[in-house]
């Protein structure tokens, strides 16, 4: 198990370099930080000193180490527009992204879990039906879109819930329920597929003939191995969550830091740009290091073939 | 329950899952993703479900629509009627022929948009997979059939596309590429083409284990043969079925970036971008310029997905009785 662990730090921290790569090549293609820093008035020598300073005369190689070294250290340079440190400026909008990232994570596992289990335990009938059909358009409305739909609805029609902003749980509630939408849609097919897949198998046939009551076969027998794999696509869907979000903050004018990514591109900050990928990319890698451990510890086969 | 009947439910179980076992992770397994040859006529499970032929249907109108949009839309999508501005569908009062589904903040008609908008998702999503296939796909034949440092390469390559958001991925590729239709199709292949490369190395890996790919090498054809004609032949459903579920996120991730503005440009119709604009008129009880869009989006998207289950459905005997 030890040597599991190590072979996916290994393979996290990989990926968190080819990530560095990824954005130093964004650094690179936006052009000529030096026009972007000095004055039009300069002199060319006055551009000379300053290229060096930002150590731009080195060979390229060179420059990567020094943006890993200083990107590691948490240094990723400060922001055009806002003039303060890009990292300082993503990790103050983070607190609301997780806010909203858990909230939505909350509504679509409590509701996924016993839906999906009954519409399993029900196959071929009416809620079974119901649940497959409602999935389905789920995962095919765009959660933008559904997050329009609902301003619509239950701010602009029925006036209830607040548009926009962050606050108290009100304003919580709309960005958190589009963005669950598609998850509760994915997540109930993932639940009914893997109950039907663990019901037929031969260790719940031994439970119903041992005389166990359906319940304790489906919800203590069943759903217990249904959800050990279920982990790691939840896990994976919490972290893509972060990225995915970036359209609902922008719809509900969310302060988190999708939406301050956004308003980096237009303005060309590419400094925030930078801090955002890799601080999105570290926490969907640290997430996913973490579902592979609960994983493994809720596997006992896995935990002693490795 | 269809299982043979000379074969008993235990046994089927027991073949279906030495077949998983072999072939898959069980990540893989779980989300039904593995291969197994189709036992019943397609054709049969096609015409007993009505709500495949229904979808199929829609998507035949919805694909004539697009091919002939210049015919079909009642005006020119992108042409700007100031006098017409916000305009209301047609069933309410205040609307006007020949604006069907209203007019948007310039005076463009929502309706020819919305047909125009399919046009362009239907051909992003469509070229996209093809793109993303074509890489996905020899690149895995390539990692599975030369072995050796191609495969780590490759795989390596996979691994990591792999473990990354891909709405991050399409996002800083669109940052570093700047806008634009052929781009965005582009962008799509690079971020889809990892789930190919690894479904064909996987299934190649179980083909080179049988006989008849022995006597191929003894019959001493070229790798370029023996990859095309036996492991790429070989492996053909399970592409089929991973592109079927490909199409439709190409779309959404399509409509997500053109709506970030990030996407195609705002001269070109897109279903995202219209969604765009409507956002921007809705407080002002404009609802029909953001929602008929997003309803268009998800009827084509829904019926893909129809498409794509009941293709896996019908391919795959396992998840076939799950249904």
């Amino acid at each position: 198990m030890g040597l599991y662990l190590i072979r996916r730090f290994y393979q996290a921290f990989i990926v968190f370099l080819v990530v560095t790569l990824i954005v130093f090549f964004i650094l690179h293609i936006s052009g000529d930080p030096v026009q972007l820093l000095m004055p039009e008035t300069a002199t060319p020598d006055q551009v000379e000193a300053m290229r060096r300073s930002l150590g731009l005369d080195k060979p390229l190689m060179v420059q990567y180490g020094l943006f890993l070294k200083n990107a590691i250290q948490g240094n990723m340079g400060m922001s055009f527009y806002h003039g303060q440190p890009a990292l300082k400026l993503v990790l103050e909008r983070l607190p609301a992204s997780l806010e909203l990232v858990v909230a939505t994570m909350f509504i679509s596992l409590v509701l996924a879990v016993p839906i999906g289990v009954i519409a399993a335990s029900r196959r071929g009938k009416f809620i079974d039906r119901i649940s497959l059909l409602g999935s389905l358009v789920g995962i095919s409305a765009p959660p933008f879109w559904i997050g329009i739909a609902c301003i619509l609805v239950f701010s602009v029609e029925l006036q209830w819930l607040p548009s926009s902003g962050r606050g108290d749980w009100a304003h919580l509630i709309l960005p958190a329920g589009s963005l669950a939408f598609y998850r509760l849609a994915l997540f109930i097919r993932l639940i009914r597929a893997g109950m039907l897949d663990v019901l037929t198998q031969d260790f719940i046939r031994t439970a119903r003939s041992k005389g166990l009551s359906e319940r304790v076969v489906v919800y203590k027998h069943a759903l217990k191995n249904t959800l050990i794999p279920f982990v790691t696509i939840a896990g994976m869907q919490m972290g893509s969550l972060l990225a995915g979000a970036v359209v609902t903050e922008l719809v509900f004018a969310w302060p988190g830091m999708g939406r301050l990514f956004l308003q980096s591109i237009n303005k060309m900050d590419f400094p925030v740009i930078i801090a955002w990928s890799l601080v999105t990319a570290t926490i969907f890698l640290l997430v996913n290091l973490a579902v592979d451990i609960i994983y493994v510890w809720l596997d006992p086969r896995i935990r002693h073939e490795r | 329950m269809r299982t043979d009947e000379n074969m008993s439910m235990n046994q089927h179980n027991e073949f279906a899952s030495a077949l998983y076992a072999e072939e898959a992770p069980s990540k893989a397994r779980f989300l039904g993703l593995c291969y197994i040859p189709a036992k019943r006529p397609f054709l049969h499970s096609f015409l007993g479900n009505k709500l495949v032929l229904i979808a199929c249907l829609l998507l035949l109108v919805i694909a004539c629509c697009a091919v002939f949009a210049p015919w079909v839309a009642p005006v020119d999508p992108l042409e700007q009627t100031l006098k017409a501005r916000l305009r209301p569908p047609v069933w309410n009062k205040d609307g006007t022929r020949p604006y069907y589904l209203g007019t948007d903040s310039l005076g463009r008609d929502v309706l020819s948009n919305n047909i125009y908008g399919l046009r362009v998702s239907m051909a992003v999503g469509f070229l996209s997979v093809c793109l993303s296939l074509l890489i996905g796909v020899s690149l895995g034949l390539l990692a599975g059939h030369a072995r050796g440092v191609w495969e780590t390469i490759i795989m390596r390559a996979v691994d990591v596309q792999l473990s990354l958001p891909i709405i991050m991925l399409a996002l800083c590729f669109m940052v570093i590429f700047g806008q634009g239709l052929y781009k965005m199709i582009i962008v799509l292949a690079i971020t889809g083409w990892a789930e190919y490369a690894r479904t064909v190395r996987s299934m190649v890996l179980s083909i080179r284990e049988k006989e008849y790919l022995e006597s191929a090498y003894a019959l001493g054809l070229g790798p370029i043969t023996i990859m095309v004609k036996y492991l790429l032949i070989n492996s053909i459903t399970p592409i089929l079925i991973l592109s079927a579920v490909q199409v439709p996120r190409m779309i959404m991730l399509e409509a997500s970036l053109s709506f970030l503005g990030l996407g195609v440009p705002v001269t070109t119709p897109s279903l995202g971008l219209a969604i765009a604009r409507g956002y921007d008129v809705l407080f002002s009880g404009s609802w029909w310029v953001s929602i008929f869009p997003g309803v268009a989006l998800m009827i084509l998207v829904s019926c893909i997905n129809i498409f794509a289950d009941w293709l896996r459905d019908a391919l795959e005997p396992r998840s076939r009785e799950q249904v």
